[in-house]
């Protein structure tokens, strides 16, 4: 028989832990298999919200800005004095909280999406450039990111309220600059170690500029990211809302925001608590509830991303 | 190798390569460190539809070798010539000319292939790209077609273009790998240590695709490899690199018969070991690579190696021709 | 010390079987190993990916993978004792001191943030038995024994400072640094280059000879095999399939499936013709095959075969294989 010779060693990059493999395929889409509880209950409440917001008209019982002076400052229905006609009770002006509440809800997920497109379509393109061309551009991009997170986010919002006039253009792009710059760094970092990937340099091997692979190889490995960075900032974006809202850089009243609301009924917390204790509950529902759906999310998707 | 095909003109030229990676510190006003020498003064030809095995340990400068014959790294000084053009510096129409007659297959199949992309539409890369480029987006129906013969030449099947990679084994991947690589009908094939990752089975499987591959479509091969054995199975011809340096050329055959450089013997002997009881002459090499970043003067072997003699150290050792088509660099051979 | 070669069994392992329990099976990555270990021995255990070779190393030192892996079935008994009885206490009291490991990368199996000789301290530290010698001695001593050159310098770097070789060599320090009697080592020098491989392998056997230690060698590489084993186990598919001294295993493999594995691996003499190849790939571990596992790729298959396992029928001194077709000697 033959001599049987040394075979090959298999190289340091090699799978190792090969029993993982087969149980646990590494770096699948989609990956991670050992997935943690659905969160049924978070992800009720962001339906619940999200009906809300989007059939405002057909739920709310009365109009928003309507006022029914003589129903002022009702108390929620269960309690002595409340009527059943207004189920949250009303506020300072006689109008119904609970409608209030749900075309709030309108205004804050509105808000919500558009600042996290522009915010985080800004963060992801910046990212991915930065992150595969490198260089002096890289540079260039990240020197921005910083000088961005230097930035008196809230003082900003102000000073474009003040010059651009309240409105929702004017909440949008203050809040979407208070985003871009976290969405940037991140993405960046993922795209850095992506970029060492061998299918990136075959691309480059098969002809594809740079464009191209930034768009087909690059962009779709990092959705995944980019979708847990959106969900885990859906709360920093209501919270914002809310925030500037209150201090009167938001939506100009009389349109109901669950901060705007907060905000009318900080004068009578002692006496009529409820016109800012209920949106402020409501806020704090559906930012713990995107917290808890995004952790689950990151956990599914990225958990490499657990540090966030 | 016939006389004939030994005077025909290279397919592709290398000549007095060299790649020096600055070493800086510093981001504004960096201060440059010093040089690595990864590859320092490297010539060799690799002539139409043959192997040539490029073997060393890490650090020797293979793979930055094969990544500038790939144009994806410039090289500090020298040239690489495909059919007599040198090939860095092209731009546009060139450029995507060059890239579609040299292709590669890398080590890592759980790397290689975009887990987002069907495994169809990265075989089908290089022609949608070459077809986009001919202002035109590629007779649909054409691509496919090519694709599915491309499944089928390298043992898989037709219908699982539209499979994603983690749907695949690895060596399942490394085969997709080489279609993709295959699609634009290369002349040149870099494998850069193809089979080191794989199982023992899957790589035999692997070794006889490539061979029946480049029987049937006559492409050549730059195989960049650490094992001597799988060298021996597919190369036609071997270049061992130590540091940056040619240790050792020659056809493959005749350097297995008759190992001259200490290096490679060491090599050959850390390799030579599967047989219990079986008798070799043993080179067990004392300490590890030395630092590219300030390698040994004279002959860069000197200070590992056991025939070391006082000049070693000096003088760089020259490529000379032992024996017909065998060249050793090193001073025990002047 | 000398080494001992009257064979006394160090470990004993008997029909081991490590499961993973997921939600969408039961995947039986080792199912019913059995072997044994003999002071002063190498037992090569070789096999392909996913064929369990390494849940079993992992097994033998309850350290599964969190995520569903338990060990069902099965005794491990190192010294007299089935150490998968042992409460966690106790069984941090045996692992270091009686059995050790040294994995294959040595990159992740050192923390960054330690120095060198903080890391082995900790190791002589925590196993250290009555002794007057300073630890830090004691350490510079250990690295002395890897044959790591300057070890008094050696010792105040981190890891990063040092070459893979060289860490391989620490790991392998601090893995021995408690005199374990059976080490095992999970493919030690695959991360590693050809000559560097070289030195560690014998850098092992030289420690060997010193503590007679037993050792289990996990790798898929023949070559190392015939450096280094006196015996080696061929595990498929959750099994070993045969088992035996290096020399029969490489010259007269019984098992059709080590037959097929020796024959696929490139050769450096000999005429370089097409490589055998194993067609077909191994079994799912989700759904074993009743009969033999091998059955499905096997050139040599019979009805028997898919009916039924094979016992493990003994075919030469201290040589066994699981197939239906070889003659019992």
């Amino acid at each position: 028989m033959a001599v049987v010779e040394r075979p090959s060693s298999t190289d340091p990059v090699a799978p190792r832990l090969s029993l993982w493999r087969l149980v646990w395929p590494a770096r699948i889409p989609g990956g991670f298999r050992r997935t943690s509880r659905v969160p049924w209950i978070p992800i009720a409440i962001i339906s619940a919200i999200v009906v809300m917001a989007l059939f405002a008209p057909l739920l709310a019982p009365y109009s928003p800005i309507d006022q029914t002076l003589r129903d002022k400052l009702l108390p929620p229905a269960w309690m002595a004095g409340g009527s059943d006609k207004y189920f949250l009770g009303t506020d300072a002006f006689g109008r119904d909280i609970l409608s209030r509440l749900i075309y709030g809800a309108r205004v804050s997920l509105m808000v919500a999406l558009l600042a996290l497109t522009a915010g985080g379509g800004v963060g992801l393109a910046v990212g991915i450039v930065a992150g595969y061309v490198g260089g002096a551009v890289d540079s260039v991009l990240m020197r921005l990111v910083d000088a961005a997170f230097t930035f008196p986010a809230i003082l900003f919002a102000l000073l474009l309220a003040v010059t651009m006039g309240q409105g929702l253009g004017t909440l949008v792009t203050a809040i979407s600059l208070l985003l871009w710059a976290s969405f940037a760094r991140v993405i960046r970092g993922e795209v850095l170690s992506l970029r060492q990937r061998d299918f990136v340099a075959l691309a480059r091997v098969r002809g594809c500029s740079a464009p191209r692979i930034m768009l087909t190889h690059i962009l779709p490995n990092v959705l995944n990211t980019f979708m847990v960075l959106v969900t885990l900032n859906i709360g920093v974006v209501i919270i914002a809302e809310a925030t500037l809202s209150f201090l009167g850089a938001g939506i100009p009243p009389p349109t109901p925001t669950w901060g705007l609301m907060i905000s009318e009924g900080r004068g009578r917390i002692a006496d009529a608590w409820w016109v800012a204790l209920i949106p402020g509950i409501a806020i704090t529902l559906m930012v713990l509830s995107v917290n808890l759906f995004g952790d689950w999310l990151r956990d599914r998707l990225d958990p490499r991303l657990r540090q966030l | 190798m016939s006389a004939n095909t030994r005077d025909a003109a290279p397919l592709l030229r290398v000549e007095g390569l060299r790649k020096h990676f600055a070493l800086t510190k510093g981001i504004l006003f960096a201060k440059t460190l010093g040089h690595i020498k990864a590859v320092d003064d490297v010539s060799f030809d690799i002539r139409a539809g043959e192997t040539l095995g490029l073997v060393g340990e890490s650090g020797c400068g293979k793979t930055t070798t094969s990544r500038m014959i790939l144009n994806l790294e410039d090289p500090t000084e020298g040239r690489i010539l495909l059919d007599g053009e040198p090939i860095h510096g092209l731009r546009g129409e060139a450029l995507s000319a060059y890239r579609a007659r040299v292709q590669a297959v890398f080590q890592d199949p759980w790397s290689s292939l975009n887990p987002r992309m069907k495994v169809g539409r990265t075989i089908a890369e290089s022609l949608i790209v070459n077809a986009s480029r001919n202002r035109g987006r590629g007779d649909r129906a054409q691509i496919d077609a090519r694709v599915r013969e491309l499944l089928l030449q390298v043992g898989l099947r037709p219908e699982q273009a539209q499979q994603y990679p983690h749907e695949f084994s690895g060596g399942q991947r490394q085969r997709v790998a080489l279609a993709a690589a295959l699609a634009s009908r290369p002349k040149l094939i870099v494998l850069d240590e193809p089979v080191s990752a794989l199982d023992v089975s899957i790589r035999a499987q692997m070794m006889n695709l490539l061979k029946d591959i480049q029987a049937q479509d006559d492409v050549a091969y730059l195989l960049v490899a650490h094992d001597l054995a799988t060298v021996r199975h597919m190369a036609d011809h071997t270049v061992v690199m130590y540091l940056g340096k040619i240790v050792e050329q020659a056809p493959t055959a005749s350097l297995f018969d008759d190992v001259r450089h200490p290096y490679t013997k060491a090599l050959f002997s850390a390799v030579l070991v599967a047989w219990p009881g079986q008798a070799a002459e043993e080179i067990e090499l004392r300490g590890e690579v030395p630092s590219p970043l300030d390698p040994p003067s004279g002959c860069r072997f000197h200070t590992r190696c056991p025939y070391v003699m006082p000049h070693c150290s000096q003088r760089e050792p020259a490529l000379r021709e032992v024996s017909p088509g065998h060249f050793v660099a090193c001073h025990l051979f002047e | 010390m000398t080494p001992d070669t009257s064979g006394e069994t160090v470990l004993e392992v008997r029909d081991l079987h490590t499961h993973f329990f997921l939600r969408r099976g039961v995947v039986k990555a080792v199912d019913g190993v059995s072997f044994s270990l003999r002071r002063g021995e190498v037992l090569g255990l070789v096999g392909e990916s996913g064929c369990g070779k390494s849940l079993t190393a992992l097994s033998l030192m309850r350290l599964l993978p969190k995520g569903g892996a338990r060990t069902i079935k099965g005794e491990v008994r190192l010294g007299g004792r089935n150490i998968l009885e042992c409460t966690p206490a106790e069984m941090r009291e045996i692992r270091g001191r009686r059995i050790s490991m040294v994995l294959q990368d040595p990159q992740t199996s050192l923390n960054p943030v330690f120095t060198i000789g903080d890391q082995l301290r900790e190791a002589i530290v925590r196993r250290r038995r009555a002794s007057g010698v300073p630890v830090m001695e004691e350490a510079v001593a250990a690295l002395r024994r890897v044959e790591i050159a300057a070890p008094e310098q050696r010792i105040g770097q981190y890891p990063h400072q040092m070459s893979g070789g060289m860490k391989q060599r620490v790991v392998g320090a601090i893995a021995i640094s408690g005199e374990p009697g059976v080490l095992i080592a999970d493919e030690p020098t695959t991360a590693l280059d050809v000559t560097i491989q070289l030195q560690y392998l014998k850098l092992l056997k030289r420690l060997q000879a010193e503590t007679g230690m037993a050792i289990l060698f996990i790798t898929h590489d023949f070559g190392v095999v015939g450096r280094m084993c006196d015996r080696v186990a061929v595990m498929y598919a959750g099994r070993i399939v045969e088992c035996g001294p290096v020399q029969r295993i490489f010259e007269a493999p019984q098992h059709p499936y080590t037959r097929a594995l020796i024959a696929s691996v490139p050769k450096m003499t000999g005429s370089v013709g097409r490589l055998a190849t194993i067609e077909g790939q191994p079994p799912s571990l989700m759904d074993l095959p009743v009969g033999c596992r091998f059955a499905s790729r096997c050139a040599h298959v019979e009805q028997r075969c898919l009916d039924a396992y094979p016992g493990t029928v003994r075919v030469g001194e201290e040589h066994t294989a699981d197939c239906w077709k070889v003659m019992p000697s």
